[in-house]
């Protein structure tokens, strides 16, 4: 008698464990998610706000002229778009993982796991601007 | 009379390939991003041992030049180094056993190292809430610190 095999040797299956870390890494990145974007949202209007005060107040310490200035909103702008995708990519996560779980369906739990690749890839980024710019200010 | 396969109970998920594919890609950048930000934060703290005797210009320019002055300073930027150092130190430590577990479990078909490694993931982001928590509930302190001094 054949021994019943609920599953090929080249199929895995999540048992309740793996089941309850993923709704539990869900959780905890949405809750992340969630505060980092309202953080964001409130700096944003903050800058939006007080752009002359702030502009002043840089001109002050360094000489800063209309290219200069210019340049200074460029990167605030890009830096606060990554941290928009960076924070977006990680509630897609969240809510796929979330969705796969409750459907038991593995190609949503991808499509998660697709959008936590993201995340990690912009974490990388980040990093290495910060690397270099220590390295600028060391060297 | 042959009867169906009745083993897979409802609650199972299985792991299909496009899942194993995307969860193998999230651990590989996972782990790059593990060494990079704990290779970041070393670097920080280099940079501050070596800028340790530096006042910062903003104190300069109030006039706060002396040695107390310095080593407020000074005291503060360890401190703060020492204390995300400990963070990076444990962040990194979960990032890169969900990377490594994650990819070897995946490799050998092993759901048990892959249920290890998604428990790392998760103990990465619960150690990132905690931190949020803290520090907004310190935040909040101090505005109604602030709040509180202000109205009387």
């Amino acid at each position: 008698m054949e021994p019943n095999q609920s599953s090929s040797l080249f199929e895995m299956q999540a048992d309740g464990l793996a089941q309850s870390r993923l709704n539990s890494i869900s959780k905890w990145s949405k809750f992340i998610a969630i505060v980092v974007l309202i953080m964001v949202i409130i700096t944003a209007i903050f800058l939006f706000v007080a752009k002359d005060q702030i502009i002043e107040a840089f001109s002050s310490m360094v000489a800063l002229d209309n290219r200069a200035t210019g340049v200074l909103i460029g990167i605030i702008v890009v830096v606060m778009g990554l941290v928009i995708i960076w924070i977006v990519a990680l509630f897609r996560a969240a809510t796929f993982i979330k969705q796969g779980l409750l459907s038991k369906n593995s190609d949503r739990l991808a499509e998660g796991f697709k959008a936590m690749r993201i995340f990690f890839v912009i974490s990388v980024v980040f990093s290495v601007l910060s690397i270099l710019s220590a390295l600028t200010s060391m060297f | 009379m042959e009867y169906p396969n009745t083993n897979q109970s409802l609650f199972d998920l299985q792991y299909n390939e496009n899942f194993k594919s995307q969860l193998r890609g999230a651990a590989v950048w996972g782990g790059i991003a593990a060494i990079l930000s704990i290779g970041s934060t070393l670097l920080g703290l280099i940079q501050t041992f070596m800028t340790k005797n530096e006042i910062p210009a903003e104190f300069r320019a109030e006039g706060f030049e002396n040695s107390t002055m310095r080593n407020v300073a000074t005291g503060g930027n360890i401190v703060g180094t020492v204390i995300s150092l400990i963070i990076s130190i444990l962040l990194f430590y979960f990032l890169i056993r969900f990377s490594s577990l994650t990819k070897t479990g995946l490799n050998g078909n092993n759901p048990e190292m892959v249920s290890s490694g998604l428990g790392n993931l998760s103990s990465y982001f619960i150690t990132i809430g905690v931190i949020i928590i803290i520090v907004l509930v310190i935040f909040l302190i101090a505005i109604a610190g602030i709040a509180a001094s202000a109205g009387s």
